[in-house]
Protein backbone atom coordinates (compact mmCIF):
# COMPACT_ATOMS: atom_id res chain seq x y z
CA UNK A 1 0.00 0.00 0.00
CA UNK A 2 1.20 3.77 -0.87
CA UNK A 3 0.47 5.74 1.85
CA UNK A 4 0.16 9.70 0.37
CA UNK A 5 -1.01 11.14 3.96
CA UNK A 6 1.01 10.65 7.36
CA UNK A 7 -0.96 7.79 9.30
CA UNK A 8 -2.05 10.31 11.86
CA UNK A 9 -3.27 12.94 9.40
CA UNK A 10 -6.04 10.30 7.98
CA UNK A 11 -8.40 10.87 10.70
CA UNK A 12 -8.30 15.10 10.06
CA UNK A 13 -9.09 14.42 6.47
CA UNK A 14 -12.20 14.67 5.04
CA UNK A 15 -14.09 12.21 3.32
CA UNK A 16 -14.19 13.44 -0.55
CA UNK A 17 -10.93 14.13 -0.36
CA UNK A 18 -10.03 10.64 0.55
CA UNK A 19 -12.23 9.33 -1.98
CA UNK A 20 -10.85 11.64 -4.50
CA UNK A 21 -6.99 10.06 -3.51
CA UNK A 22 -8.05 6.24 -3.76
CA UNK A 23 -9.91 7.59 -7.41
CA UNK A 24 -6.48 7.98 -8.36
CA UNK A 25 -5.20 4.86 -7.22
CA UNK A 26 -4.10 5.77 -3.50
CA UNK A 27 -4.79 2.05 -1.62
CA UNK A 28 -4.05 3.83 1.98
CA UNK A 29 -6.69 6.08 1.16
CA UNK A 30 -8.93 3.66 0.20
CA UNK A 31 -8.12 1.66 3.36
CA UNK A 32 -9.19 4.25 5.79
CA UNK A 33 -13.14 4.68 3.79
CA UNK A 34 -12.87 1.07 4.26
CA UNK A 35 -12.10 1.87 8.13
CA UNK A 36 -14.41 4.72 8.19
CA UNK A 37 -17.45 3.26 6.50
CA UNK A 38 -17.04 -0.94 8.01
CA UNK A 39 -19.40 0.00 10.79
CA UNK A 40 -22.30 1.17 8.57
CA UNK A 41 -22.24 -1.87 6.04
CA UNK A 42 -21.70 -4.33 8.59
CA UNK A 43 -24.91 -3.15 10.25
CA UNK A 44 -26.85 -2.55 6.94
CA UNK A 45 -26.58 -6.13 6.27
CA UNK A 46 -26.80 -7.90 9.86
CA UNK A 47 -29.96 -6.88 9.54
CA UNK A 48 -30.97 -7.98 6.03
CA UNK A 49 -28.87 -10.99 6.76
CA UNK A 50 -29.49 -11.55 10.60
CA UNK A 51 -26.10 -13.57 10.46
CA UNK A 52 -22.73 -11.65 11.41
CA UNK A 53 -20.27 -13.79 9.65
CA UNK A 54 -22.76 -14.22 6.56
CA UNK A 55 -22.81 -10.21 6.50
CA UNK A 56 -19.18 -9.64 7.29
CA UNK A 57 -18.45 -11.58 4.31
CA UNK A 58 -20.58 -9.58 1.89
CA UNK A 59 -19.49 -6.66 3.33
CA UNK A 60 -15.94 -7.84 2.81
CA UNK A 61 -17.08 -8.64 -1.19
CA UNK A 62 -18.79 -5.29 -0.88
CA UNK A 63 -15.49 -3.54 -0.17
CA UNK A 64 -13.00 -5.28 -2.75
CA UNK A 65 -15.85 -4.82 -5.71
CA UNK A 66 -15.51 -0.96 -4.28
CA UNK A 67 -11.85 -0.94 -4.19
CA UNK A 68 -11.43 -2.70 -8.25
CA UNK A 69 -14.10 -0.03 -9.38
CA UNK A 70 -13.81 3.22 -7.70
CA UNK A 71 -12.14 4.78 -10.58
CA UNK A 72 -15.39 4.57 -12.50
CA UNK A 73 -16.96 6.44 -9.47
CA UNK A 74 -18.73 9.51 -11.29
CA UNK A 75 -18.81 12.05 -8.10
CA UNK A 76 -16.65 11.66 -4.67
CA UNK A 77 -19.39 12.89 -2.78
CA UNK A 78 -21.38 9.85 -4.22
CA UNK A 79 -19.39 7.58 -2.60
CA UNK A 80 -21.50 6.34 0.38
CA UNK A 81 -24.62 5.62 -1.47
CA UNK A 82 -22.76 3.75 -4.31
CA UNK A 83 -21.27 1.84 -1.36
CA UNK A 84 -24.63 1.06 -0.13
CA UNK A 85 -25.89 0.01 -3.70
CA UNK A 86 -22.90 -2.51 -3.88
CA UNK A 87 -23.96 -3.81 -0.47
CA UNK A 88 -27.31 -4.13 -1.22
CA UNK A 89 -26.87 -5.97 -4.86
CA UNK A 90 -24.34 -8.34 -3.20
CA UNK A 91 -27.33 -9.22 -0.33
CA UNK A 92 -29.86 -9.46 -3.33
CA UNK A 93 -27.49 -11.90 -5.25
CA UNK A 94 -26.90 -14.09 -2.49
CA UNK A 95 -30.55 -13.71 -0.87
CA UNK A 96 -31.68 -14.81 -5.01
CA UNK A 97 -29.21 -17.63 -5.23
CA UNK A 98 -31.54 -19.60 -2.85
CA UNK A 99 -28.92 -20.71 -0.09
CA UNK A 100 -31.33 -20.95 2.84
CA UNK A 101 -31.05 -18.30 5.68
CA UNK A 102 -30.20 -19.14 9.11
CA UNK A 103 -32.71 -20.64 11.68
CA UNK A 104 -34.28 -18.85 14.58
CA UNK A 105 -31.74 -19.49 17.87
CA UNK A 106 -34.84 -19.67 20.27
CA UNK A 107 -32.35 -20.54 22.58
CA UNK A 108 -30.25 -18.00 22.29
CA UNK A 109 -33.31 -15.39 22.16
CA UNK A 110 -34.61 -17.05 25.43
CA UNK A 111 -31.12 -16.21 27.14
CA UNK A 112 -31.54 -12.77 26.91
CA UNK A 113 -35.27 -11.81 28.40
CA UNK A 114 -36.29 -8.09 27.56
CA UNK A 115 -32.17 -7.01 26.76
CA UNK A 116 -31.20 -4.80 23.96
CA UNK A 117 -29.81 -7.87 22.70
CA UNK A 118 -32.93 -9.64 23.10
CA UNK A 119 -34.35 -7.00 21.23
CA UNK A 120 -32.06 -6.97 18.44
CA UNK A 121 -32.44 -10.65 17.97
CA UNK A 122 -36.27 -10.25 17.56
CA UNK A 123 -36.01 -7.41 15.47
CA UNK A 124 -33.47 -9.48 12.91
CA UNK A 125 -35.77 -12.54 13.66
CA UNK A 126 -38.59 -10.58 12.48
CA UNK A 127 -37.30 -9.02 9.53
CA UNK A 128 -35.99 -12.81 8.37
CA UNK A 129 -39.87 -13.58 7.85
CA UNK A 130 -39.83 -10.56 5.67
CA UNK A 131 -40.48 -11.13 1.83
CA UNK A 132 -36.60 -10.37 0.16
CA UNK A 133 -37.97 -7.24 -1.43
CA UNK A 134 -39.99 -6.09 1.81
CA UNK A 135 -37.21 -6.28 4.16
CA UNK A 136 -34.78 -4.31 1.83
CA UNK A 137 -37.46 -1.21 1.82
CA UNK A 138 -37.94 -1.72 5.37
CA UNK A 139 -34.14 -1.63 6.58
CA UNK A 140 -33.19 1.10 3.71
CA UNK A 141 -36.35 3.27 5.26
CA UNK A 142 -35.62 2.53 9.24
CA UNK A 143 -31.96 1.44 9.10
CA UNK A 144 -30.45 3.48 6.95
CA UNK A 145 -33.23 7.11 6.73
CA UNK A 146 -33.97 6.67 3.34
CA UNK A 147 -36.73 8.84 2.32
CA UNK A 148 -39.55 6.31 -0.61
CA UNK A 149 -37.82 8.33 -3.29
CA UNK A 150 -33.67 7.22 -2.25
CA UNK A 151 -34.96 3.69 -1.72
CA UNK A 152 -36.54 3.61 -5.28
CA UNK A 153 -33.24 5.05 -7.05
CA UNK A 154 -30.92 2.30 -4.58
CA UNK A 155 -33.14 -0.48 -5.01
CA UNK A 156 -34.88 0.16 -8.64
CA UNK A 157 -38.31 -0.84 -6.88
CA UNK A 158 -40.80 1.27 -8.44
CA UNK A 159 -42.03 3.89 -6.20
CA UNK A 160 -45.40 3.09 -5.58
CA UNK A 161 -44.20 -0.53 -4.25
CA UNK A 162 -41.94 1.08 -2.40
CA UNK A 163 -44.16 2.54 -0.56
CA UNK A 164 -46.77 0.04 -0.25
CA UNK A 165 -43.80 -2.53 0.79
CA UNK A 166 -43.17 -0.22 3.41
CA UNK A 167 -46.86 0.51 5.07
CA UNK A 168 -47.43 -3.16 4.74
CA UNK A 169 -43.95 -4.09 6.17
CA UNK A 170 -44.48 -2.09 9.06
CA UNK A 171 -47.69 -3.09 10.03
CA UNK A 172 -46.25 -7.09 9.48
CA UNK A 173 -43.05 -6.11 11.42
CA UNK A 174 -45.01 -4.63 14.78
CA UNK A 175 -47.40 -7.69 14.63
CA UNK A 176 -44.34 -10.26 14.81
CA UNK A 177 -42.45 -8.04 17.58
CA UNK A 178 -45.48 -8.19 19.43
CA UNK A 179 -45.70 -11.89 19.14
CA UNK A 180 -42.41 -12.45 20.11
CA UNK A 181 -42.56 -9.32 22.93
CA UNK A 182 -45.59 -11.64 24.79
CA UNK A 183 -43.22 -14.94 24.05
CA UNK A 184 -40.83 -13.36 26.13
CA UNK A 185 -43.50 -12.10 29.17
CA UNK A 186 -44.39 -15.87 29.05
CA UNK B 1 -56.44 21.40 -12.46
CA UNK B 2 -53.33 19.49 -11.61
CA UNK B 3 -53.26 18.24 -8.22
CA UNK B 4 -50.04 16.48 -6.39
CA UNK B 5 -50.57 14.11 -4.20
CA UNK B 6 -47.40 14.32 -1.78
CA UNK B 7 -45.96 10.57 -1.31
CA UNK B 8 -45.45 10.13 2.63
CA UNK B 9 -42.52 9.04 3.91
CA UNK B 10 -44.40 8.17 7.36
CA UNK B 11 -42.01 6.26 9.58
CA UNK B 12 -43.21 4.07 13.17
CA UNK B 13 -41.31 5.95 15.84
CA UNK B 14 -40.96 1.95 17.66
CA UNK B 15 -39.41 0.40 14.69
CA UNK B 16 -37.18 3.66 14.28
CA UNK B 17 -36.36 3.42 17.76
CA UNK B 18 -35.60 -0.38 17.43
CA UNK B 19 -33.20 -0.23 14.14
CA UNK B 20 -31.00 2.47 16.06
CA UNK B 21 -31.20 0.61 19.56
CA UNK B 22 -30.15 -2.26 17.10
CA UNK B 23 -26.98 -0.41 16.07
CA UNK B 24 -23.74 -2.07 16.71
CA UNK B 25 -20.51 -0.12 17.31
CA UNK B 26 -18.43 -2.94 15.32
CA UNK B 27 -14.24 -2.47 15.67
CA UNK B 28 -12.90 -2.40 12.25
CA UNK B 29 -9.09 -3.70 13.11
CA UNK B 30 -9.75 -7.29 12.52
CA UNK B 31 -12.31 -6.61 9.82
CA UNK B 32 -9.82 -3.83 8.12
CA UNK B 33 -7.12 -6.95 8.33
CA UNK B 34 -9.35 -9.40 6.48
CA UNK B 35 -10.05 -6.97 3.82
CA UNK B 36 -6.38 -6.23 3.43
CA UNK B 37 -5.52 -9.92 2.92
CA UNK B 38 -8.72 -9.48 0.52
CA UNK B 39 -7.50 -6.78 -1.66
CA UNK B 40 -4.16 -8.52 -1.75
CA UNK B 41 -5.56 -11.65 -3.12
CA UNK B 42 -7.81 -10.11 -5.79
CA UNK B 43 -4.43 -7.93 -6.78
CA UNK B 44 -2.93 -11.09 -7.43
CA UNK B 45 -6.04 -12.96 -9.20
CA UNK B 46 -5.94 -9.57 -11.55
CA UNK B 47 -2.31 -9.61 -12.69
CA UNK B 48 -2.44 -13.05 -13.23
CA UNK B 49 -5.90 -12.24 -15.25
CA UNK B 50 -3.96 -9.60 -17.28
CA UNK B 51 -0.47 -11.89 -17.60
CA UNK B 52 -2.86 -14.78 -19.27
CA UNK B 53 -4.42 -12.12 -21.48
CA UNK B 54 -0.91 -10.88 -22.42
CA UNK B 55 -0.03 -14.55 -23.02
CA UNK B 56 -3.31 -15.32 -25.24
CA UNK B 57 -2.60 -12.22 -27.07
CA UNK B 58 0.95 -12.68 -27.76
CA UNK B 59 0.21 -16.18 -29.40
CA UNK B 60 -2.32 -14.45 -31.42
CA UNK B 61 -0.28 -12.07 -32.48
CA UNK B 62 2.68 -14.88 -33.33
CA UNK B 63 -0.04 -16.72 -35.29
CA UNK B 64 -1.00 -14.33 -37.20
CA UNK B 65 1.49 -11.89 -37.84
CA UNK B 66 3.22 -13.71 -40.97
CA UNK B 67 -0.31 -13.73 -42.90
CA UNK B 68 -0.63 -10.00 -41.82
CA UNK B 69 2.70 -9.29 -42.95
CA UNK B 70 2.73 -11.35 -45.97
CA UNK B 71 -0.76 -9.44 -47.28
CA UNK B 72 0.87 -6.12 -46.17
CA UNK B 73 4.32 -6.87 -48.72
CA UNK B 74 1.77 -7.58 -50.93
CA UNK B 75 -0.67 -4.78 -50.97
CA UNK B 76 2.39 -2.37 -50.26
CA UNK B 77 4.04 -4.75 -53.27
CA UNK B 78 0.74 -4.02 -55.80
CA UNK B 79 0.19 -0.32 -54.27
CA UNK B 80 4.06 0.30 -55.73
CA UNK B 81 3.04 -1.26 -59.08
CA UNK B 82 0.20 0.90 -59.44
CA UNK B 83 2.48 4.04 -58.40
CA UNK B 84 5.19 2.80 -60.43
CA UNK B 85 2.93 2.79 -62.76
CA UNK B 86 2.09 6.78 -62.71
CA UNK B 87 5.81 7.04 -62.00
CA UNK B 88 5.70 6.90 -57.70
CA UNK B 89 8.69 5.96 -56.60
CA UNK B 90 6.92 3.45 -53.18
CA UNK B 91 8.56 0.12 -53.52
CA UNK B 92 11.31 1.72 -50.55
CA UNK B 93 8.38 2.67 -48.17
CA UNK B 94 7.06 -1.20 -48.79
CA UNK B 95 10.53 -2.67 -48.14
CA UNK B 96 10.55 -0.45 -44.64
CA UNK B 97 6.85 -1.40 -43.21
CA UNK B 98 8.15 -5.35 -43.85
CA UNK B 99 11.54 -4.71 -42.51
CA UNK B 100 12.67 -5.04 -38.82
CA UNK B 101 12.73 -1.33 -38.27
CA UNK B 102 9.34 -1.47 -39.21
CA UNK B 103 7.61 -4.40 -37.14
CA UNK B 104 9.59 -2.07 -34.13
CA UNK B 105 7.42 1.02 -34.77
CA UNK B 106 4.29 -0.64 -35.67
CA UNK B 107 4.56 -2.36 -32.06
CA UNK B 108 5.62 1.05 -30.51
CA UNK B 109 2.53 2.68 -31.66
CA UNK B 110 0.42 -0.62 -30.82
CA UNK B 111 1.74 -0.02 -27.11
CA UNK B 112 0.83 3.71 -27.37
CA UNK B 113 -2.58 2.88 -28.03
CA UNK B 114 -2.98 0.57 -25.44
CA UNK B 115 -1.98 3.16 -22.89
CA UNK B 116 -4.03 5.72 -24.43
CA UNK B 117 -6.89 3.65 -23.77
CA UNK B 118 -6.09 2.37 -20.62
CA UNK B 119 -6.08 -1.24 -21.07
CA UNK B 120 -2.88 -1.06 -19.24
CA UNK B 121 -3.71 0.42 -15.78
CA UNK B 122 -2.72 -1.03 -12.45
CA UNK B 123 -6.66 -1.90 -12.15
Amino acid sequence: MTASLPAGAWAAANEISIVLLAMNGDDAAYGELVRRRQDAIRNLLRRLTREASLADDLAQQTFVQGWQSIRHLKSPGAFGGWLRKLAVNFWLQHARSGRPEVPLQEDLRAEHPVSAVSRRLDLDAALAQLPHDVRLCIVLAYNEGMSHGEISQTTSIPLGTVKSHITRGSARLRELLDAYGDAHVQ
Amino acid sequence: MLTVTRMSNEIDDRLLDLFAEAHETLPSAEFLQTFLLRMEQARRVQSMRRMALAVVLSVLAAWITPSVLAATASAVQAAGHVLDAVGGQSQPYGALIISPAGWAVSMLIGFLVLLRTSALRRR
